[in-house]
């Protein structure tokens, strides 16, 4: 059970980044309006986002507890992110179209890079790059274990005598499953940001909306962040113990294994960023205070 | 410079598409959309106005049909390089509209006061809706 200390330490550094976040003000920028139409959107979405939040924190904690060797706490950080797209995809399908006789729209062509978040969202195109490279590569290394489960280890003849397999190593025993659960995030997430760069713009402060829509794909990012990876620090960290502990590897396994060793940090810091995104929302501000 | 902007009103029997491809036409004809301007996506424009897609899309069909936009797959819907409608016909194409109005109006038996005060407010609710 080495899981449960790490998962404990990993939530106090998430939880230390949030409340540093909060008290230097890094987040709460992104306001909201306090009255009109546009509060109600804020609050509609907000509810989705805070309930896939919730859910996932549930659906988390069962994977982790369930699953056959690691399947299941490798499953819970995604999982947990795939909950929070979805809450977002939910709060926006609740916000209301346009009522009333008299409708008017500005004629402007919204797109996605206008609202995506210039540094987090180039960084987690990054990782999600990164850890795709990762599960085929690792999955075209392994090799069946020792009761004949496909790609959980990776094995190595050392000498005409001797060979040397190690494990559990991400191949495609874990790696299948993973990239279904990422690819359906991905899917989830394209689905999230179109609904909310198409949602029906809300005319009585236009930068309060813009701020509203960044701050909605923000998370968005930030979930798709934390379904890569936690993925990527954990197939990375185990793939870079078989690869530079394994008998006379060959130069690309050891290439690999000491470039993980670079990943591995930036990708925690990263994953940290994108936790402490969902769990501290951007803090309300009255509709006067951004013109 | 201020977002052109577009108006449909619910209950006017003008379809909506009528309506939007009236109001596009106009833009385009006087020069406020110029050459080369990218139309909104037909589901942005459908969501900001509460309407279904097809009826943005038929609005859309209808520029197209009279070599007003362009549409290309992925590059979306584009303002054609049009010669902009000369101010002359702007104003025959302005009395032609008064000119059906004022006989409407007649029909329904309304003196010049009264057809003077429904041009005021529909001139006040576009202004209204453009600044909500």
């Amino acid at each position: 059970m080495t899981v449960l200390p790490l998962a404990v330490l990993i939530l106090l550094l998430t939880v230390t980044v949030a409340v540093l976040a909060t008290l230097t003000g890094v987040r709460g920028r992104t306001s909201v309006a306090s009255t009109g139409r546009l509060a109600a959107v804020a609050v509609t979405t907000g509810r989705g986002r805070l309930a896939g939040l919730l859910v996932g924190v549930v659906v988390g904690v069962v994977a982790a507890r369930q699953g056959l060797l690691g399947r299941g706490p490798m499953l819970a950080a995604p999982l947990l992110a795939l909950c929070v797209l979805l809450g977002v995809v939910v709060g926006e399908l609740r916000v209301p179209p346009p009522q009333g006789t008299m409708r008017a729209a500005g004629i402007e062509v919204r797109r996605v890079s206008d609202y995506l978040p210039r540094v987090l969202g180039p960084a987690v195109a990054a990782g999600t790059v990164l850890l795709g490279v990762l599960l085929v590569l690792t999955s075209a290394w392994g090799s069946e274990d020792d009761l004949g489960r496909p790609g959980r280890s990776l094995a190595r003849v050392c000498s005409a005598t001797a060979g040397e397999a190690r494990g559990p190593w991400p191949g495609s025993y874990y790696s299948l499953p993973l990239a279904g659960v990422v690819l359906f995030g991905l899917v989830v997430a394209g689905f999230a940001v179109a609904k909310v760069v198409v949602r029906p713009r809300e005319g009585e402060n236009a930068q309060l909306d813009d701020a509203l829509r960044r701050s909605s794909v923000t998370t968005v990012t930030a979930a798709v962040g934390l379904l890569v990876t936690v993925p990527l620090v954990g197939a990375g960290a185990f793939a870079a113990s078989g690869l530079l502990g394994i008998c006379a590897p060959p130069v690309i396994w050891s290439v690999v294994g000491c470039a993980l060793l670079v990943v591995i940090p930036l990708a925690l810091g990263l994953g940290l960023w994108c936790a402490a995104l969902l769990l501290v929302p951007a803090r309300p501000v009255p509709a006067g205070a951004v013109r | 410079m201020t977002t052109p902007s577009l108006v449909v009103d619910t209950t006017d029997p003008t379809p909506p598409y009528e309506q939007l491809r009236r109001q596009l036409t106009d833009l385009i004809g006087g020069g406020t959309l110029r050459a080369g301007a990218r139309l909104p996506p037909l589901r942005q424009l459908a969501a900001d106005l509460g309407l279904a897609v097809g009826t943005v899309g038929r609005a859309y069909a209808g520029l197209e049909a009279a070599g007003l936009v362009t549409s290309r797959r992925g590059a979306g819907t584009r303002v054609a390089d049009v010669v902009r409608r000369p101010a002359a016909e702007l104003r025959r194409s302005l009395d032609r509209h008064a000119e059906t109005f004022v006989r409407d109006a007649r029909l329904l038996a309304a003196d010049d006061d009264e057809v003077r005060a429904a041009l005021r407010r529909a001139l006040d609710r576009r202004e209204q809706a453009r600044a909500t």
